[in-house]
Parts: structure tokens; sequence; C-alpha cells
């Protein structure tokens, strides 16, 4: 009854797990993949407008490649 | 045209030994001849699980240093004895005593009369799974769906990819559909979208697994879910195309009442 708020664990320990699976892909620890997300953010938000929420950074094994996902704010010239 | 599969996980008590053991029994009522390998030497258990432990005479090590011939070491399952054996591992012996190039040469011998050789890998990353992973051809990796055991299957999926190894598939083990509902438990679609490999079957969380452990008799097959996804494993193994088992536990309307917790 007042799990309600709660949210899915399942869905933390997904989050969790995705932020630590890719830090160890590529060498290097969970707190530094989110410094480098957080820098990533910064430096595209010079030039075009981010959704910070919806950027994610994956990494695949072969060839090991560091795939960024950013989602871009919707705005009156770019729709 | 023999295959040589090494069940590993990374993390330990995630059920590779459970799994071996059900994979062969699978493998071996469907018309195959298998050999199962207990590789993880100085912590032999694979032979308890299949109910084999009194008749162990000479092991994997005698056979690689020559104190016995190959056939002497192989024991017969008591339920299919023509068609699985059991290769145990050494108990007093410590994982140096074997080298991946003699596992290697084990492989290779034992694929002169068996259809599938499966090598039951020791949890973690040092020799005893460098020994294990020299001679096979395939990997099954066995997760369960928590944080931790995910995480090492990560890790040792990415080692395999590295040694070279083609062929891996994911095993889910001890899924919990109830929770998995609730949304207190990763389902099958997470736990494959984090680690982006290829599935080759999920088992639930069934206690006819201790019930058979107990017993020593592998229960692939046999009328339970966890019998049933098993055999499906084997199918697949096979090369059919079988779909994903309703791991739903079917249960009645009385006994969901009188259940107490």
């Amino acid at each position: 009854m007042f799990r309600g708020k709660r949210r899915n664990t399942s869905t933390i320990a997904k989050d969790r797990l995705r932020l630590l699976v890719n830090a160890e892909r590529i060498d290097c620890s969970p707190g530094i993949l989110l410094m480098m997300k957080k820098d990533i953010i910064k430096t595209v938000n010079k030039y075009i407008l981010v959704e910070e929420d919806k950027v994610s950074l994956t990494f695949k094994a072969a060839p090991p490649t560091l795939l960024a996902t950013i989602a871009v704010k919707k705005t009156p010239h770019n729709r | 045209m023999s295959e040589v599969i090494v069940v590993t996980s990374g993390k330990g008590g995630v059920g590779k030994t459970t799994t071996t053991a059900n994979i062969g029994c699978g493998l071996a009522s469907l018309g195959k001849k298998v050999v199962l390998v207990d590789t993880d030497i100085g912590l032999r258990n694979l032979d308890v699980v299949m109910g084999l432990e009194n008749r162990i005479v000479y092991n994997l090590v005698d056979v690689i240093e020559g104190n016995c011939r190959l056939k002497q070491a192989l024991i017969k399952d008591k339920k299919f004895p023509a068609q699985l054996f059991l290769l145990p591992s050494a108990q007093t012996r410590d994982k140096s005593s074997v080298t991946p190039e003699q596992m290697k040469k084990l492989c290779e011998d034992l694929k002169s009369e068996f259809d599938y050789i499966l090598l039951d890998c020791p949890a973690g990353i040092e020799q005893g799974f460098k020994n294990a992973v020299a001679g096979a051809s395939r990997a099954l990796v066995v997760t369960t769906p928590e944080v931790s055991a995910i995480r090492d299957a990560d890790r040792i999926i990415g080692l395999l990819e590295s040694d070279g190894m083609r062929n891996i598939q994911l095993i889910i083990n001890r899924l919990r559909m109830d929770m998995v509902k609730r949304g207190d438990m990763m389902s099958v679609e997470d736990v494959v979208d984090i680690l982006a490999v290829d599935l080759i079957g999920a088992v639930p969380d069934d206690e006819n697994i201790v019930i058979a452990t107990n017993q020593g008799e592998p229960l692939a097959g046999d009328t339970s879910l966890a019998g049933q996804a098993y055999l499906n494993i084997c199918r697949r193994i096979l090369g059919e195309k079988i779909p994903l088992l309703d791991l739903t536990e079917k249960k009645g309307f009385f006994r969901r009442l009188f259940k107490k917790s």
C-alpha cells in the first residue's frame, strides 16, 4: 500500500548496472564516467541545446567504440 | 561433429554446476553422447549434483598426469549409463596442476568419443577459468537477475570475447516471475539488454532444483518448470528453434489461498 511511491527496484538495478557495466567496459570508474558525461553535455551545450536527462553513454566492444546518444532540445528552427 | 562447451559465470553460486548437470542430462536424453568435465580442481561439486560421488576412483588430474587411462576415469551416469559420463575433478590438488594446453589436449581426446563435451568452469577469472575456456568453442554464460551476477557476467563475456570466443550465449537462472511482475526483479529482456549477448534460455527459480540436487538426480526433461526450461535449452543447443517458455507458475486457486508466504 505504501509502496506506491517507491520506484521499481528493478529499474534502480538496471540503471545502476548500465552505468557500472559501461564504466567497466572502458576501464574507468562510474564516477569518472559521470564526470565525462557532464563535460560532454557542457561542451555540446555551448553549440546546441541538449536535453540533459536524455543523454546516455554506451560502450561497444568490437571495435572498441564509445557511443554518446545526445537528445537535442526542440527549438523553432530544428523541429 | 562434436562440440566443446564451457559453462561459466564469473560469480560463484549462480548455478553453473546445476546447469552443467541438467544440460548434460538433457542432451543425453535427446540421444547425444555427452561427457561432463568438472574443471574446478580442489572444489569438486559436479559429482554430488549428479549423485556419482561414491563411484570416483580416478580424476581429471590423474588423466592429465598419466596415472590412468582416460576411460578408467570416466564414470557412467545412473540414469543414462550409455549416453552420459562424468570426468570428476581432483579434490586434493590445486588449480596450478593443470595447464590450458593440457586441457585443450584432453578436450581433443574426448572429441573422438563424445558428441558434446561440457566443461563446468570454476568461479572467478584466474587459472581455473583460463584452463576451462582453453579447449572450448562455445560458452554458456550463466547469470541470475541480480546486479552482482550480471556485472560479473559482463566481465566474463568481455574476457571471452578478447580471448577469441565467437559463440557466447546467455542463460538467465533463478528467475522469479512474481517479482518481475511486481517490478522488483529485472526481466529477461532487461538482462539481455544490458549484456547485449544472445540468450539461449531462462530457468525459473524452482524448488524442484533443490529437491533434485538433494537426491543427486538432475531434473532436465521432467514435468517441473525448471526441467522443461533445461530441456528447451538443450534443444536450442542442438539447433532447434524453440520459443521461450512461459515461466509463470500455474498455481491452482486453493494452493494460492493456502500458501503462507
